[in-house]
């Protein structure tokens, strides 16, 4: 029988035997030397790593150094992939090796359970009144062995005080459970996986896919965030989770990833168009020296592929979620979208329906438009105007047209995406919202149709570190704007010469951290 | 098959288009190079001085050469040596300008590029004679060369700048700034690929008669370390 990954919200609070055990096996872990593979500090490391930062943070004594092995410097640290389409893939793999190293070390204490399996973090759960509270075996250092609670660090730092506060739209899942792609586009729609990568540790940083965006990102940010009082754009006085070289060391960092596996379960089984890659250069990991190998319960490591990542329930693996069941009844971004079109477009009736076909070729991305100079984000709202091509944009009016005329079989009209190209910043927590398309002064609040979406951080320090591979150019976020192009065209006012773009920071966004290169949209035909 | 195999090596279409391209300049070169003829012929003719030395073989260069052929013969070798390393500032300006700019954006960059790098390799080409003026000898100049380029190789410095190779600016699409900023980034990729590469072009320039499979082997470990997939196995240790 496959052991069952529990929601954290139907287990009793705060203490569970699920949470007192996994608990116990982390202070077992965190006891064991860095070297040892299976300890808490190793498989962090294997998520990423940088000496100065852990010193700096009291995980690396004055005396100690990082393992010095081939093995570690030269394949096991920082192997984590991120901005690219193994993300679910590798950390469904990186959470099963956790998972199996907890559970032996559980074992070997008495009285334990044989069927632990890891809890997962379902921040939109039903179950309580505020899902997306961290659960208190989380939030406060006592616990029932007495002593230091091994599931709280004083490092998370959430909204600044050490609360975290997350809003329901920083893990809004519709997005990404609802687009019917696993693989995405560079510039256009990135997927719910993400764009096609090599293996993908520190390089570039544009592909990242719907789900890595939110709520994977957002969760990282609002729960690590940055110390209240302190310059948010250094990065001692970051949290945990909001950096990917220290996410790994915090408990709740395994909790939170177990959730994003059982999204990917949750997209993958509510529709059966929703199809994992079958290219082998997806199944069979990536070309080239570095693969994905990972530490065992008996200090051994072992090799794994995306095609071994495909069934929870095959005896490497051996777990199944409580609840995968689909939050959206079964709506797709597709369907949806077109019959607002044609309840709008009159005579289009009949000709928007489940006959346009979502996937057929590769489709085309072009730049529609973009700002005139880099923007720099500050604790105020900022703005900047996207000028559009006309030429192109007129392309855009055109596949509107085709589908007021035409009879049968339309391709969909263009879809439009944001692109916040290239960006720098020092703060790994900054998290801001994006509001398009508002008129000059409006408040952001009262338009929730212009809200593009939240864009995260997560990640971005190393992206503009000129230090690490293809740092110093930053890191690119798409964002899908094609309901607010749809209203303006619905609305007749298809002229879409200026679009405004306005950054409303969430939280920890200093002044003057983060720039964004180039605010461009780009169109996207099938 | 094959195009999938390809793919999962990191070859894509542009990737394939760049090493043709680079093929064909290797081909022109093998047929006609007119740039080393003039190399052992200056072989210990030797003024005393440096700058009329240099002045001297620029002179030379000139009139057994010719502009047409120093220039030229310069960007076939850049072409030859640095083609396939442009897959990623091509990709940048061809995803991140107007589909009716791309080719005109491209043009402005490799401009750019091409002219810093053929005034580099005037430059490269005048040290190699004088490295021969000053060493009497192909072999001395070329070892000279290869000593100080492999200590430039191994210097953080380099580093740096090959870490700035991987920059993507902002490209403007609208007025001056649309037709300025793709020659802008051909200059500045420029400048940091010379002072990444300049040993790898100057040591064929000063062993005329082995500068084809030297210059073949520079292809190379260019090649490599500027697609080279990066990877786990990095200290990160450096901060700003
Ligand atoms: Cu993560």
């Amino acid at each position: 029988m496959a052991r069952i990954r529990r929601n954290v919200w139907s287990l009793a609070q705060p203490w569970d035997p699920v949470l007192l055990w996994y608990a116990r096996g982390v202070q077992v872990l965190k006891t064991r030397p860095f070297a040892d593979v299976t300890s808490w500090r190793y498989l962090a490391a294997i998520h990423g790593v940088e000496e100065q930062i852990w010193r700096e943070f009291g995980w690396l004594k004055p005396a100690e150094h990082l393992p010095q092995t081939p093995e570690f410097k030269k394949q096991d640290q920082g192997q984590c992939q991120h901005h690219g389409w193994y993300f679910v893939p590798w950390h469904r793999g990186y959470l099963a090796a956790f998972e199996a190293i907890v559970r032996a070390a559980i074992e070997k204490l008495p009285g334990a359970p044989k069927d632990w399996a890891l809890p997962y973090w379902d921040y939109n759960s039903k179950a309580v009144a505020n899902p997306r509270l961290l659960p208190e075996a989380f939030a406060k250092n006592v616990w029932p062995d007495g002593g230091d609670n091994p599931l709280f660090d004083k490092r998370r730092y959430g909204r600044g005080d050490g609360v975290v506060v997350i809003r329901p739209e920083d893990v809004d899942t519709k997005t990404a459970l609802t687009d019917g792609q696993f693989e995405g586009v560079a510039n256009g729609s990135p997927g719910f996986g993400g764009v096609r990568t090599p293996f993908q540790h520190d390089a570039d940083r544009d592909h990242e896919g719907w789900l890595e965006q939110v709520p994977h990102d957002v969760v990282h940010g609002r729960v690590g965030g940055s110390q209240a009082g302190q310059d948010p754009n250094d990065w001692r006085s970051a949290g945990l989770m909001s950096m990917p070289e220290t996410a790994g060391l915090d408990p709740i960092f395994w909790l939170h990833h177990a959730n994003i596996d059982r999204l990917w379960e949750v997209w993958r089984k509510r529709d059966a168009s929703h199809k994992n890659p079958v290219l082998s250069s997806w199944l069979n990991g990536p070309a080239g020296r570095h693969k994905f190998i990972l530490p065992q319960p008996n200090g051994t490591r072992k090799q794994f592929a995306p095609k071994d990542m495909l069934d929870t329930t095959a005896p490497a693996l051996n777990y199944v979620y409580e609840d995968t069941s689909d939050p959206f009844a079964g709506q797709q971004r597709l369907s949806a979208r077109l019959r607002t079109l044609s309840m709008a477009i009159p005579g289009a009736q009949g000709v928007a329906g489940p006959e346009v076909s979502s996937v057929a070729k590769k489709p085309i991305v072009e730049l529609l438009g973009a700002n005139a100079k880099a923007v720099m984000l500050s604790n105020a709202p900022t703005s900047t105007t996207i000028k559009v091509d006309k030429p192109t944009a007129r392309k855009v009016t055109n596949s509107f047209k085709m589908n007021e005329f035409t009879a049968r079989s339309v391709p969909e009209p263009d879809r439009v995406f944001l692109n916040l190209e290239n960006i720098t910043s020092d703060n790994n927590a900054a998290v801001f919202d994006v509001y398009v398309g508002l008129p000059e002064g409006a408040d952001p609040a009262a338009h929730p149709d212009n809200r593009a979406g939240v864009v995260s951080l997560f990640g971005a320090r190393a992206a503009t570190n000129m230090a690490k591979p293809h740092g110093g150019s930053g890191m690119t976020k798409v964002l899908e704007i094609t309901d607010t192009i749809d209203r303006l065209h619905l609305s007749g006012n298809a002229d879409l010469s200026n679009l405004s773009v306005l950054f409303v920071p969430v939280s920890s966004v200093g002044a003057g951290g983060v720039s964004i290169k180039r605010v461009s949209i780009y169109r996207q035909s099938s | 098959m094959l195009r999938q195999w390809l793919q999962a090596r990191g070859f894509g279409p542009l990737g394939l288009l760049l090493w043709g391209v680079s093929l064909c300049a290797w081909l022109l070169i093998v047929g006609g190079d007119r740039l080393h003829v003039a190399l052992p012929l200056l072989c210990g003719g030797a003024a005393t001085s440096v700058i009329p030395q240099g002045a001297f073989a620029l002179e030379y260069a000139v009139q057994t050469v010719g502009w047409p052929a120093l220039a030229g013969g310069s960007a076939l070798m850049v072409i030859a040596m640095m083609a396939p390393a442009l897959a990623g500032p091509l990709l940048h300006l061809w995803y991140r300008s107007l589909s009716r700019h791309r080719w005109r954006a491209i043009l402005l960059f490799v401009a750019g590029y091409l002219s810093i790098w053929t005034i580099a390799c005037v430059i490269l080409i005048l040290t190699a004679y004088l490295l021969h003026g000053s060493t009497g000898s192909e072999l001395g100049a070329g070892l000279v060369a290869a000593a100080a380029g492999l200590a430039w190789q191994i210097s953080p410095v380099r580093a740096r700048c090959l870490a700035r190779c991987h920059l993507r600016p902002r490209l403007s699409i609208f007025g001056a700034a649309a037709f300025a900023d793709p020659l802008l980034f051909g200059l500045t990729l420029a400048c940091w690929c010379v002072a990444t590469c300049w040993a790898l072009m100057l040591l064929p320039l000063c062993l005329a008669d082995a500068h084809l499979p030297i210059m073949a082997a520079g292809a190379l470990l260019v090649a490599i370390e500027r697609t080279r997939q990066p990877g786990a196995g990095r200290s990160g240790l450096v901060f700003r």
